[in-house]
């Protein structure tokens, strides 16, 4: 594999004082591939293996072809792209049972939790629902006292009931206090092997949606946590003393002990990962992005190293949840017929992800052999282009992004501009990243509706390179 | 008899969006409130004002909000029942049934909501025709009804009751409340007895709702629309791609302007047209190449090319392919006396009126 360019965003590399090294690994559904790269991002050693099993013994096998003994001191990262921590959201819905606890009563009522799930969905997941007093308005005042009471009364109804509890408050991405009170009384009372997953940073303003989003986090936490348990251990048993990362859809990474409640960031990692990894390979953050590493070709696009948005949530099995999803266009299953009917699929989808962006490159990702045969579509091909979701794995960052509503008695615009800023700033870091490099991205104003008094809607996302263990910066200083 | 069941609810609302004009709040919360209360409650029935005692008040009903507030605090359980004993108190009568006010995804739906969980049947009616932000631009007022009192209430136990001899105080004094109230709040308003009811309030809007989501499922996706623009009498203008969204916030409104480039049917070699909507809420006026062509009263709606998804304004994003629809508006707001309540001057916007099929 080529030297690749740096993936700091010309931040001056930190390779001369050995900056710790990173393995990516992309678990395919047919193949695995894997890049172990340097501080600077340069690949230093590539493999790629059939898919002949699950994932923990594919990543340790894969590890122990790309981190020779002699290297495994330099490595403290380890970043995993696979899809295997939400199977069960496709029949036989292996999906544990849940309970589903709401703060925000006397409002929110109307709606009950789990309205209009698919029945086989709802079937497998329902267990205890409860709306009990709480929850935050739109300017940070309590809706209603936390009715702690109730909440406890509920937990004990839980006990043997449920195997994981999902939490969501009214106003809860505003003020994540009372979802982080109920939790402590949940943990209290059920003990720490029934996971309590909540919702205040799952997303922006959408109660039902934030609480959809954990439900099916808190169904998936058992599979999840195991997964990620088994990926764990395939670390510490290729003799690497590192931090386990899970990719997402969006292209950027979370650490394992994360995902293991949060399953669903994980949706849409295979082409999140080749999406950033090409764009890193080429040193291009924006492109558009021709992904035939599928059954389908998928084509997307990326600015300025965030990828673009469909402004629409992401829908579970017919579930709106309240994921960000990337807009991803579907063009068909790849063939060798040149300018056949196939293509004309593609290109119309490669120049709608590109539209109003300019002329921007267009690469193709994928395995070595498949793809376009004409020469002539101006598309880069970059020679390690089928490796494309490993080093996108091996060198993804961890982001956060923000988006509520700011209210001016919150203070003047500029302070609600930085106070956006920071808790996107904090967000990335509590997602992995390094402070010290967290880049907060460009302040986006959104649009509002029917609104009676000054406020603003803004959103932002910061992004940055995984944090590195303290000993080896520290060693280097 | 007509009765509203677990069955409509799609329709109703995908049909419901289209009247919002690219406003009338967030159609998924709106599927899960009338889904919600048909499960628990059973099918809503249908009436028409002459069915109902011609002295009985009707209850009208709107919900108020900020559509990123509702979202986070939709309504409970109870303000249904103490909105009803406040407007009967206030407005010395007893109802006999619920009036819709506004249609868009959310108010179509709240008035169902409501009659299910009072067991009153709701009238296939409403004021609007369509989804237009005050309270004073319904055909009642038109028809020189006043909308005070307005009645208010909320989630968690207060009530407003506000009157004012002109329409703008009420509505002056509505938004002022609104914040005290967390933004959200179930609302009454105009007294009109079901007699009144039958003389100024047209019938069929929720049924229409039901036709209108009905026809739009019948267009694929990358369609023309056909069907929906059969139904409604409408105009698909032109298609293309977003190429910019900008909203600024002058008079404590957001005005906001999307810019469309227009490529298909362009012959090569011409430059694209360049079409431009202006919304605040909803959307108000369409103009290409600077040309007007068609404003409020008529409904102007962005429709997806590719999902068919009739778009919420605020919801749309650069690069997305649109269609521009324009369905014309019921007969009396192109009177002068409508125009002057919800033409394009009233929005704020300095031109002349232009409806559907016109330019």
């Amino acid at each position: 594999m080529r030297a690749a360019r740096d993936p700091t965003g010309g931040i001056p590399g930190p390779a001369a004082v050995g900056w710790p090294w990173g393995v990516g690994v992309d678990i395919g559904a047919v193949r695995t591939t894997g890049v172990l790269v340097d501080g600077a991002g340069r690949a230093e050693a590539c493999h790629e293996l059939p898919t002949t099993a699950g994932p923990a013994p594919m990543l340790e096998q894969m590890l122990a072809a790309v981190v020779t003994p002699s290297r495994r001191g330099h490595v403290a990262r380890v970043v995993v792209s696979t899809s295997a921590l939400t199977v069960g959201l496709d029949p036989p819905h292996a999906l544990d049972r849940v309970a589903v606890l709401r703060i925000g009563a006397p409002a929110t009522a109307a709606v009950p939790p789990l309205t209009g799930w698919p029945p086989e969905l709802a079937a497998a997941v329902r267990g205890p629902v409860e709306i009990v007093g709480g929850g935050h308005l739109h300017d940070g005042t309590p809706l209603a006292p936390l009715d702690a009471a109730a909440i406890r009364t509920f937990a004990l109804r839980c006990a043997g009931r449920a195997s994981a509890v999902a939490v969501s408050a009214a106003g809860g991405y505003l003020d994540p206090g009372h979802e982080e009170r109920a939790m402590g009384i949940l943990a209290e009372v059920l003990g720490a092997a029934v996971p309590v997953v909540t919702s205040h940073d799952l997303g922006g303003a959408g109660l039902l949606e934030r609480e959809n989003t954990a439900v099916f986090d808190a169904a998936l936490a058992g599979a999840a946590s195991d997964c990620t348990g088994a990926l764990g251990a395939a670390v510490s048993a290729a003799g690497l003393d590192a931090d386990l990362y899970l990719m997402g859809g969006a292209g950027t990474v979370l650490p394992a002990s994360r995902v293991a409640h949060h399953a669903l960031h994980t949706v849409g990692a295979a082409h999140g990962s080749a999406r950033s990894g090409i764009a890193r390979l080429l040193g291009s953050p924006t492109l558009v992005v021709v992904d035939a590493n599928g059954a389908e070709l998928l084509v997307s696009a990326q600015v300025d190293g965030l990828p673009v948005e469909s402004g629409l949530l992401t829908e579970v099995r017919g579930v709106r949840t309240a994921l960000r999803a990337v807009r991803v266009l579907p063009a068909g299953r790849p063939s060798g017929a040149v300018g056949g009917a196939r293509w004309t699929r593609v290109h119309a989808a490669v120049d709608q992800a590109g539209a109003g962006l300019g002329p921007i490159p267009v690469a193709l990702v994928g395995p070595v052999g498949r793809g376009p045969a004409r020469a002539d579509d101006g598309w880069v091909r970059h020679p390690d282009g089928a490796l494309a979701a490993a080093y996108g794995a091996a060198t993804g960052e961890a982001s956060a992004t923000v988006d509520r509503l700011f209210w001016f008695a919150d203070g003047s615009r500029e302070e609600c501009v930085q106070a956006a800023r920071q808790a996107a700033r904090d967000g990335a870091v509590r997602a992995g990243a390094d402070p010290r490099r967290v880049r907060v991205g460009a302040v986006r104003e959104m649009m509002l509706t029917y609104v009676p008094m000054p406020c603003v809607r803004l959103r932002v996302t910061a992004t940055g390179p995984i944090v590195a263990p303290t000993t080896v910066a520290g060693r280097h200083r | 008899m007509r009765r509203i069941t677990v069955d409509d609810v799609d329709d109703l609302v995908r049909g419901a969006v289209v009247l919002g004009g690219g406003g009338g709040g967030d159609p998924y919360l709106a599927r899960q409130m009338l889904l919600a209360a048909l499960e628990r409650f059973g099918p809503v029935t249908l009436v028409d004002a002459a069915d109902l005692d011609p002295a009985s008040l009707v209850l009208p009903v709107l919900s108020a909000g900020v559509p990123s507030a509702l979202v986070e605090m939709f309504h409970g359980e109870h303000e249904s029942t103490r909105l009803r004993a406040l407007f009967e108190t206030v407005a010395e009568g007893t109802c006999s049934a619920v009036l819709p006010v506004q249609l868009g995804a959310v108010n179509a739906v709240a008035p169902i909501v409501a009659a299910a969980q009072l067991g009153l049947p709701c009238l296939d009616a409403d004021v609007m025709r369509r989804c237009f932000p005050m309270v004073e631009m319904t055909l009642l007022a038109l028809g020189g009804l006043s909308p005070s009192p307005v009645v208010m209430v909320d989630s968690r136990g207060s009530s407003v009751v506000l009157a004012a001899t002109d329409q703008a105080t009420v509505s002056r004094l509505l938004r002022s409340a609104m914040p005290h109230l967390g933004l959200v709040a179930l609302i009454s308003t105009y007294r009109l007895t079901a007699k009144t009811c039958a003389e100024l309030a047209p019938r069929g809007g929720l049924t229409g709702c039901i036709r209108i989501g009905r026809a739009l499922r019948d267009c694929p996706p990358g369609s023309d629309h056909a069907p929906l623009l059969e139904l409604c009498s409408g105009r698909l203008l032109v298609s293309g791609v977003v190429s910019e969204i900008t909203q600024r916030t002058t008079d404590g409104f957001p005005r906001g302007v999307v810019s469309i480039e227009a490529t298909e049917d362009v012959p090569t070699g011409t430059a694209a047209r360049m079409v431009r909507i202006d919304f605040q809420n909803e959307n108000l006026v369409v103009a290409e190449d600077g040309v007007v062509a068609v404003t409020v009263p008529d409904l102007i709606n962005l429709i997806d090319v590719d999902s068919g998804t009739v778009m919420q304004t605020v919801d749309v994003a650069v690069g997305q392919r649109v269609h521009v629809v324009a369905i014309p508006v019921d007969e009396r707001w192109h009177t002068p006396e409508g125009i002057a309540l919800v033409g394009p001057r009233a929005f704020g916007l300095d031109v002349d009126p232009v409806r559907v099929g016109s330019a």
